[in-house]
């Protein structure tokens, strides 16, 4: 534990600890390149130059650690170093380096994706020289390079930081990268037929500080300045990782990773990534729809859950009933379908999917569904691992399916033989896949981008997503059909039901009335936020402030690392 | 003279001198820059296949051997003449005259540093001080010194080679 | 000094001194059995650090000092490193000792590890010296024969192992960090210090770098005993070293001097005067990495003392000679051109910076330079020197600097006349004369 002085400021620095990981810590900003937190020091890029008293010329902050000096050598009596950032002799470092780093730096700005969020721009403004005096002609090198499957290079924008080549060789530990060649001729290649196609291979593009490498799905689609950042979850493993969705006039342009040390520190998966290509090709629907000789007809809101309530309200044995739920439904989603189930059901029924795959050592979860963990801390039953729902719904006759594609890849033939001996089929999802289409009933539910919510990842950690873009009126949150539910039932009598079994209709309003104090006949996420931390005691005292932008952990199972 | 590179990985000589390397060094990717140096005599360059290879005899990446090539001045990865002609240019040498040198061999053989003359006979190319100033201006051809290095002379070391 | 007892040259010239048995009949190999019988290690030690033995490398740093600061523990593993990359222009002395005196180098290699505890060494040498390879791996081959090298040397108790690494082309695999990462199979770029080799060497291992000839001394050090040594000429660089006179010189070759000679006697009274009887116009007394002498600043010892008094430095002994017909901006030129191509290109000033000074440059000479340009090339070389990981990019400044600095006219003249000055169109070489 050291004590030093910088630009005037005391701040304590750590034995572990480089001057400039101090700094940034304490809000002292020194400009660098090639220093990145979760990778090796390399001290090349020479940005982050500083005078420390007493050595004889400037030291890169990102290499210097700081040792305690015995008492009688303390400078000024108590300081172990004396740092200045702001020196004019510093200052001309930082000038030319930039002037060094662009000297042969294309003028692509107008067609660079960096452009705005680009740390040479930054610093050139913020520490360079107003004029350039390199008269020549700059050196080329290949541009547009195919890297690897999402990703595209350009060697003349690049300022050979080796971000990428250490994420690649320590992250990943997959070691597509290199330098090739010697001096002014180097730039980052791949062996020959063994291109960057890692799980993580676009976290490459978020740690780049320039325009040099780029990825496929998102160059030239927008210009950063124009986005609009909201902070939310991504939804494909029980990972949660933490990330940013950068929208356009209501469109998601791209992800990015957000820093979270308790989930996944700086890096999120490709897969992850790169939901924003798989919701582009899925279908949507925005209104409730019944299945009329074989084709699912939109109908008004309220028409089609008094179609929906009469068929369905505690007409099925429970011995008939299969609710197939998913890992995919918040905290907020998985406690209002607890209120319906009792509504429709007396009981609360129903199981949720175990869904599994491939995991990795870094970040990638074996299980798929990233509320399971809060599933689980809400009492929720779960199928076999990787369950084959058919053996599932045979024998039934109300099956009801909400956020999961069941029969995703199956024989459709297979299929139609199942749902021929059911009463009725209902699939609530966000997507109108091909399960939706095989419905009586489909509900369009808002997805993951579309609403609040929050979700528990596999190691107890509670976070919150937030709505990144808005979706047309029809299409909401799961927790919000139920609300409609709820009040639609206050509003139905005895005849609009198939059989008049009062006393069936009676216990059905016994329920909306015990609900009614707790508020969540009006519905909206905070009302249903409440609801959960009634459920789960670890977070009842706590308030959405506690879990933006990081998260709330509770004790949760470690098996896996962050 | 020159192998090709898949003659050269399946000579058993070949894999019995690699695998001698790999144990001479405490760590075998010490041996990293004696294998390739054994690869470049034998094929005359180092194609990728071999880079492959090496990668796999010590564990390290294919990306790693191909930093490592392009970075030494005495690796090649395309191949090259049968005979490499590398004249000197540092400083004492050229007081010592090696810009005439160049220019008559450039003349010779009718190629300019950096180009194979067209039946693949002879690279020429200029190297950085070869440690022997006091005899300038010198050159190698293959491993081969030459000192002092008159015009009569090299025509004359020319003539030698085959 | 010419009645001088040679230290490094004792055996050159000799028959066949590469070959053992010729070479222990000059007396190679009995500093080792005095150090290993008569001596403990750290005696050893004490007689190298009495010495004030120099680096020669370039760096001059104290040899003795530099091995203490090895880990003293018995049970951690430690090596030795022999530079032998010899690429500094200018500079052919390794090359000398190598090829004609290998086991002079390899016997200070043994004491050195008797003295540190050293495990094993690796002498790294350049990848273009194919005859200096062979003939050490022989030497080496024959020292192991012997059992000056293995296990229980001479019974001494001391194993070390020697090994020969062949760079491939490349001068900054000189620089003592990335040396060990060329020899850990890896692309030859410096590492950031601290930490030092001592602590942080090869294979992580805590190692002692020196150079061929920072070596060769060694064993007679041993021998006559460290004070001897220490007295022996030039106070600040005791000893004999081997001086290398190129260029514009009627005799060039290595000369063993001791280092209170004078820049002006080595050239003139050692090395005949200046080629085709011209006037001396400038001189690098220590490589082309230190800084460019005219010709009124050559009375002065070639020691640190006396190099320091103008501004220059001892560096690896390599005295290049300039006469009056060579033009300082071609010659400069041709420097900065080796250091463009020579640099790692990992940090920012040196990757870019030799890069935009030989593009300045290679403008004044081709007749396009522009006014205010010998100020942009100072003010590069301001932003280059102490701001790179090693000293390559100060080696590449240095030249620069001075060249333009000590012949400002020249520069000058070169970017108004858009020429060449008159008396440099016809550069002296060994054709001409």
């Amino acid at each position: 534990m050291a004590l030093v002085l910088i630009d005037g400021k005391e701040i304590v620095v750590n034995q572990n600890e480089t001057l400039l990981k101090a700094a940034l810590r304490e809000n002292i900003y020194i400009p660098y390149y090639c220093y990145h937190p979760a990778l090796s020091i390399v001290g090349q890029c020479r940005m982050c130059l500083v005078k420390v008293e007493g050595a004889p010329k400037l030291l890169t902050a990102c290499t210097t650690y700081v040792s305690e000096l015995p008492k009688e050598k303390k400078i000024d009596g108590k300081y172990d170093m004396k740092v200045f950032t702001k020196t004019e002799e510093v200052k001309e470092a930082q000038r030319g380096i930039l002037e060094f780093l662009l000297l042969n730096h294309p003028l692509d700005c107008p067609i660079c994706d960096q452009a705005g969020e680009c740390q040479l721009q930054i610093y050139s403004y913020e520490y360079g020289k107003p004029r350039s005096e390199f008269r020549f002609e700059k050196l080329h090198a290949p541009k547009r390079v195919d890297l690897g499957e999402h990703i595209v290079y350009d060697a003349e924008r690049c300022i050979k930081c080796t971000r990428c080549i250490r994420f690649c060789n320590e992250i990943t530990k997959t070691g597509e990268l290199t330098l090739v060649e010697r001096g002014v001729h180097t730039y980052v290649d791949v062996f020959e037929g063994k291109k960057l196609n890692n799980p993580y291979s676009i976290c490459t593009v978020d740690i780049c500080p320039v325009g040099a490498l780029t990825f496929k799905e998102f160059r030239f689609k927008e210009r950063v300045w124009f986005l609009q950042a909201t902070n939310s979850v991504c939804p494909e493993c029980s990972r949660n990782c933490s990330i940013r969705v950068d929208t356009y006039k209501g469109e998601i342009m791209r992800i990015v990773p957000r820093f979270n040390p308790y989930v996944n520190n700086h890096f999120i998966c490709d897969y992850g990534r790169l939901i924003t290509e798989r919701i582009k090709n899925n279908e949507l629907r925005e209104m409730p729809s019944v299945k009329e000789k074989d084709i699912l007809k939109p109908i008004i809101e309220k028409e089609f859950y008094k179609m929906l309530l009469s068929k369905i309200t505690r007409k099925y044995k429970l011995k008939d009933v299969l609710v197939i739920l998913s890992g995919r439904m918040t905290n907020e989603e998985v406690e209002a379908y607890k209120v319906l189930s009792l509504l429709l059901f007396g009981e609360v029924l129903g199981e949720s999917l175990y869904i599994t795959g491939d995991k990795d050592e870094i970040l990638i979860k074996e299980e798929k569904r990233p509320n399971y963990f809060g599933e689980k801390l809400l009492d929720v039953k779960f199928t076999k691992e990787n369950e084959n729902v058919l053996s599932l719904i045979k024998d039934k006759k109300l099956v009801i399916s909400i956020r999961e594609d069941i029969f995703k890849g199956m024989n459709e033939d297979q299929i139609r033989k199942a749902l021929s001996s059911l009463d009725a089929f209902v699939v609530m999802d966000a997507f109108f896949t091909e399960t939706a289409k095989m419905s009586d009933f489909y509900i369009p539910l808002a997805n993951w981008f579309e609403m609040e919510g929050t979700t528990f990842n596999f190691d107890g950690h509670l976070q919150k997503i937030s709505k990144c873009v808005s979706p047309p009126k029809g299409r909401k949150p799961f927790y919000d059909v139920v609300s409609t539910i709820m009040n639609i039932l206050t509003e139905m009598e005895t005849k609009d039901f198939e059989t008049d079994k009062e006393k069936e209709i009676e216990s059905v309003k016994k329920v909306l009335e015990s609900f009614k104090d707790r508020d969540v006949m009006k519905g909206g996420f905070l009302t249903w936020f409440k609801e959960v931390k009634n459920a789960i005691p670890q977070i009842k005292n706590v308030s959405l402030k506690d879990i933006v932008p990081l998260g709330f952990s509770i004790k949760g199972s470690k098996d896996g690392n962050s | 003279m020159s192998k090709s590179v898949n003659e050269l990985l399946s000579d058993k000589e070949f894999l019995r001198k690699v695998e001698k390397l790999k144990k001479i060094y405490p760590e075998e990717r010490s041996s990293l820059l004696a294998i390739l140096h054994l690869c470049q005599s034998k094929v005359g360059y180092i194609p990728e296949e071999f880079q492959e290879f090496v990668a796999k005899e010590l564990n390290l990446s294919p990306s790693h051997i191909k930093g490592v090539v392009t970075f030494y001045e005495m690796f090649f990865d395309k191949p090259k003449g049968r005979y490499l002609i590398q004249v000197c240019r540092t400083l004492p040498c050229m007081l010592a005259g090696a810009e005439t040198l160049l220019e008559h061999i450039s003349s010779k053989l009718g190629i300019q540093p950096g180009q194979t003359t067209a039946d693949g006979k002879y690279t020429l190319i200029t190297v950085e001080c070869l440690a022997c100033c006091d005899k300038g201006p010198s050159m190698m051809i293959n491993d081969n010194l030459y000192t002092r290095v008159s015009i009569e002379e090299f025509d004359a070391i020319l003539k030698e080679l085959k | 000094m010419a009645d001088q007892e040679r230290i490094l040259t004792a055996n050159i010239g000799k028959k066949a001194s590469s070959d053992i048995d010729s070479a222990m009949q000059g007396g190679a190999y009995e500093a080792l059995i005095k150090a290993l019988t008569r001596m403990t290690p750290e005696q050893v030690l004490n007689e190298v650090k009495t010495s004030n033995l120099k680096g020669r490398g370039g760096a001059g740093f104290p040899a003795g000092l530099k091995w203490s600061f090895l880990p003293k523990e018995k049970n951690k593993i430690k090596y030795l490193v022999c530079n032998a990359d010899e690429s500094e222009p200018g500079t052919f002395k390794d090359r000398l000792l190598i090829e004609n005196d290998p086991h002079r180098i390899i016997e200070g290699i043994i004491i050195a590890a008797y003295a540190t505890n050293a495990n094993a060494g690796f002498i790294y040498i350049r990848g273009e010296m194919v005859l200096g390879a062979k003939i050490l791996e022989k030497a080496i081959s024959q020292a192991y024969e012997r059992h000056f090298l293995g296990k229980n040397i001479m019974g001494s108790g001391l194993d070390f192992d020697l090994y020969l690494v062949r760079g491939a082309g490349a001068y900054i695999c000189g620089e003592e960090t990335a040396l060990m990462n060329s020899i850990e199979g890896k692309r030859g770029e410096p590492r950031i210090k601290p930490p030092f080799p001592a602590g942080y060497g090869v294979y992580g291992k805590p190692s002692n770098i020196n150079n061929v000839e920072t070596y060769a001394n060694i064993p007679t050090i041993i021998l006559k005993g460290g004070n001897l040594y220490a007295n022996l000429g030039s106070k600040d660089t005791p000893g004999t070293r081997l001086f290398g006179l190129s260029g514009h010189i009627k005799n060039p070759g290595i000369y063993e001097l001791t280092s209170d000679v004078t820049l002006r006697e080595l050239i003139y009274n050692y090395g005949g005067g200046i080629l085709g009887d011209k006037k001396l116009k400038a001189v690098i007394p220590g490589g082309s990495s230190v800084p460019v002498l005219t010709v009124n600043e050559i009375d002065v010892s070639m020691d640190a003392e006396g190099l320091k008094k103008v501004g220059s430095m001892p560096g690896s002994g390599g005295v290049i000679v300039m006469n009056e017909t060579v033009c300082m901006v071609k010659a400069l030129l041709n420097l900065i051109k080796f250091y463009e191509h020579e640099s790692c290109g990992q940090c920012t000033p040196c990757r870019e910076g030799t890069h935009f000074l030989r593009l300045i440059i290679e403008d004044i000479e081709n007749g396009n330079g522009k006014e205010g340009d010998c100020e942009k090339i100072l003010a590069i070389c301001k932003n280059i020197m102490g701001r790179t990981i090693c000293p390559l990019g100060d080696a590449a400044a240095m030249p620069c600097e001075s060249f333009v600095k000590k012949f400002r006219d020249e520069f000058e003249y070169h970017i108004k006349e858009k020429r060449c000055l008159p008396e440099t169109s016809k550069m002296t070489t060994i054709f001409s004369v």
